[in-house]
């Protein structure tokens, strides 16, 4: 194999070598750095999710603080209250009548004195609960699932001139989490985000789950759920450092929300498969990057080794030449090295030849 | 993704199709000369099949890889630019002489070869028995080529002296060579149809058009650098002959035993114009053929700005 070839070869191998090395270091830390990041980003989308949910949960409160500072109804109440009044008593359904027929999602209203005792709702709901005592500001009743959807139970004391008199209860339905949880941006083909409440000694998910699987309706007993629902029952918030397994039988990569407010947990979660092929599709490309940069390195070590080796080429192609018949043929003497030092010794041995056959004819 | 990355690979896949290409070679030389296998069966199978392994595995593999376009475009475009470009150059520089003997009966192959070809693409896809055919129309032609009978695309004579001394001759180098060729080419390879995809996305073009004119272009380029260092060293005669095998090999190789392994789709619009184009310039070479003429400057002009319209009207 000529000198041109042998050192070409060996600087490409050197520079793929040392290509090679840092990607494979690339390559292999890359995978937990990308795992890393993507579990950021879904943490990042559960906290986003929360934000969501505690908006939703804040426009029912400020609702109902809105209803509750009507001073009519305040006038209405205090008056029906006092005097037993059956217009005031009229006044007080009217106003409920309209709050029902225009926010839909106010499924029930009930006003009540400060003995807990019903004087008047509007809307139908088969929600029963024990009443609580009321308290100044919007207090959290509970949420009751039910086949169409959670109901949220929201009440909250109405005061006149600093004196409680009486309270307003608003069952809410609940449905409008659905809008958070059925957005699945960022979360693939497979991943989704469900409500999990502890409902006795069960775990109850709040809104539809994007999988079916047969003879699973959204509830779990506590103590045997899936990884993916008893991870509302962990502390702070953690979550599980490694891949669980979910309620279909998916490893999935989670991330969880404890919405306090509402008593509620917030699962978002994407299949570690899938995950992994987007990490997969990412590792490719940087390898596919790394292939071709080392194209350089072929490039520049191929041309390097024959610049470096085209002296001993040029000397070789002269002497071929002079074998085949142009004696008169002199190397070229370029520089000051051991290559320029042989050419120069040749042509001084070819010039010394060449003046002997001269003698000798 | 970002074009700077899609050029990226495309200049990184070419690399290692060329180093592939060239190792393989090399190392099949190697192989057959510590062998002791005649050289004219060498010339027939190693270097002429081993120059085409770059083309042969860009079309498998984005045939295989769904990309049918860049396959049938990597074929007529090469063809296309075989003549245009390849023959086009370097006759500016030095002119070229079509009188070589033999050379009537392969461009007039080429022609029937051509015309077979655009018959399939009507009748598409190119199936396994189209492929069986062209590779046996393949074999056939290389047994001539055995006997003589017919011109191959070997390198000139000044690359063949030149690899006298490049060639492995230790058992280990000369494995070394073929098994890092057989590992660069389908490197290469994947790397061009994914940076010909990602180009073609990006620019809002088909698959099909990448094919014609950035992949077939570089998988012309060592064709044309060839012939211009010939034209350099007034020996450019050679390159009628390369062109003329270089497209016979083109559809009968690569097409041929592509379509052995997948059935190849063919576009429509291949046939509504780039077949027809890469028909025309066969033709006209052939003519410069029949009639033993010399393709000089003013040819060598139109034969680029051919060319250069052709891309513009294919954009």
């Amino acid at each position: 194999m000529d000198i041109r070839t042998r050192l070409s070869l060996a600087l490409v191998s050197v520079s793929l070598l040392s290509m090679m090395f840092l990607g494979t270091f690339a390559y292999s830390t890359s995978s937990s750095l990308l795992q890393e990041k993507s579990l950021r980003q879904l943490d990042a989308l559960a906290e986003s999710k929360k934000r969501d949910l505690i908006k939703v949960h804040d426009s029912w409160v400020e609702s109902l603080r809105f209803i509750r500072d009507r001073t009519q109804l305040r006038y209405s109440m205090q008056q029906y209250f006092e005097t037993g009044s059956p217009e005031a008593l009229s006044d007080i359904q009217s106003t409920i009548d309209g709050i029902t027929a225009a926010v839909t999602e106010f499924e029930k209203v009930i006003i009540f004195g400060i003995d807990d005792e019903e004087v008047a709702s509007s809307g139908q709901s088969q929600i029963t609960h024990p009443r609580m005592p009321v308290g100044d500001d919007v207090t959290y009743i509970g949420t009751f699932p039910r086949e169409d959807g959670p109901r949220v139970v929201l009440s909250t004391g109405v005061s006149l001139d600093g004196e409680l008199i009486g309270g307003i209860e608003m069952i809410i339905d609940a449905r409008d989490i659905t809008d958070v949880t059925s957005n699945y941006t960022g979360l693939g083909e497979t991943g989704e985000a469900f409500v999990v409440k502890k409902v006795g000694e069960k775990l109850v998910t709040l809104n539809p789950l994007r999988h079916e699987v047969e003879g699973f309706s959204g509830e779990q007993m506590a103590a045997t759920a899936t990884a993916d629902m008893q991870v509302v029952s962990t502390p702070n918030g953690s979550v599980p450092a490694e891949a669980v397994k979910d309620y279909r039988g998916e490893w999935v990569w989670l991330a969880r929300r404890h919405i306090k407010e509402l008593g509620w947990d917030l699962v978002v979660k994407v299949d570690a498969e899938e995950e992994e092929k987007s990490i997969d599709v990412l590792r490719k490309e940087l390898f596919d990057i790394a292939l071709a940069l080392s194209a350089f390195a072929i490039v520049g070590g191929a041309l390097l080794g024959y610049y470096l080796a085209s002296p001993i080429q040029n000397l070789a192609v002269v002497v071929e030449r002079i074998q085949h018949g142009e004696p008169g043929l002199r190397a070229e003497v370029k520089g000051e090295d051991e290559i320029a030092y042989l050419a120069e010794s040749m042509n001084g041995f070819l010039d010394h030849l060449e003046n002997q056959q001269k003698k000798g004819a | 993704m970002p074009e700077p990355i899609d050029f990226l690979k495309l200049f990184g896949g070419f690399v290692y199709l060329l180093m592939g290409g060239e190792l393989l070679v090399r190392g099949a030389l190697g192989l057959s000369r510590e062998s002791n296998i005649s050289p004219v069966i060498v010339g027939v199978t190693v270097v002429a099949m081993g120059t085409s392994a770059p083309e042969l595995m860009v079309s498998i593999f984005s045939a295989l890889s769904g990309h049918p376009g860049i396959a049938v475009g990597n074929v007529v475009g090469s063809n296309i630019a075989n003549v245009l470009l390849v023959v086009g150059v370097p006759v500016l520089i030095y002119p070229i002489s079509c009188a070589q003997k033999g050379l009537s009966r392969q461009t007039s192959l080429m022609i029937a070869v051509s015309l077979m070809f655009i018959v399939m693409c009507v009748f598409e896809p190119i199936s396994f028995w189209e492929g069986v055919l062209l590779v046996f129309i393949l074999m056939s032609f290389l047994i001539m080529a055995t006997r003589g009978a017919a011109i191959i695309p070997l390198e000139d004579a000044e690359e063949q002296m030149d690899r006298r001394l490049g060639l492995p001759t230790y058992p280990s180098a000369i494995t070394l060579f073929i098994v890092l060729g057989v590992i660069s080419l389908p490197l290469g390879a994947n790397l061009v149809v994914e940076g010909g995809v990602g180009l073609a996305t990006s620019w809002g073009v088909s698959e099909a058009v990448i094919g014609l004119s950035l992949i077939a272009l570089g998988t012309s380029l060592p064709e044309l650098s060839t012939t211009v260092i010939a034209a350099l060293h007034k020996s450019s005669d050679v390159a009628i002959g390369n062109v003329v095998g270089s497209n016979l090999f083109n559809i009968l190789a690569i097409l041929g035993i592509t379509a052995l392994l997948t059935d190849i789709p063919v576009d429509p619009q291949f046939l509504r114009f780039d077949i027809w184009v890469m028909l025309a310039a066969s033709v006209v070479l052939w003519i410069f053929v029949l009639a033993k003429g010399s393709i000089g400057k003013i040819w060598g002009g139109l034969f680029l700005a051919g060319y250069f319209g052709y891309l513009a009207a294919i954009y």
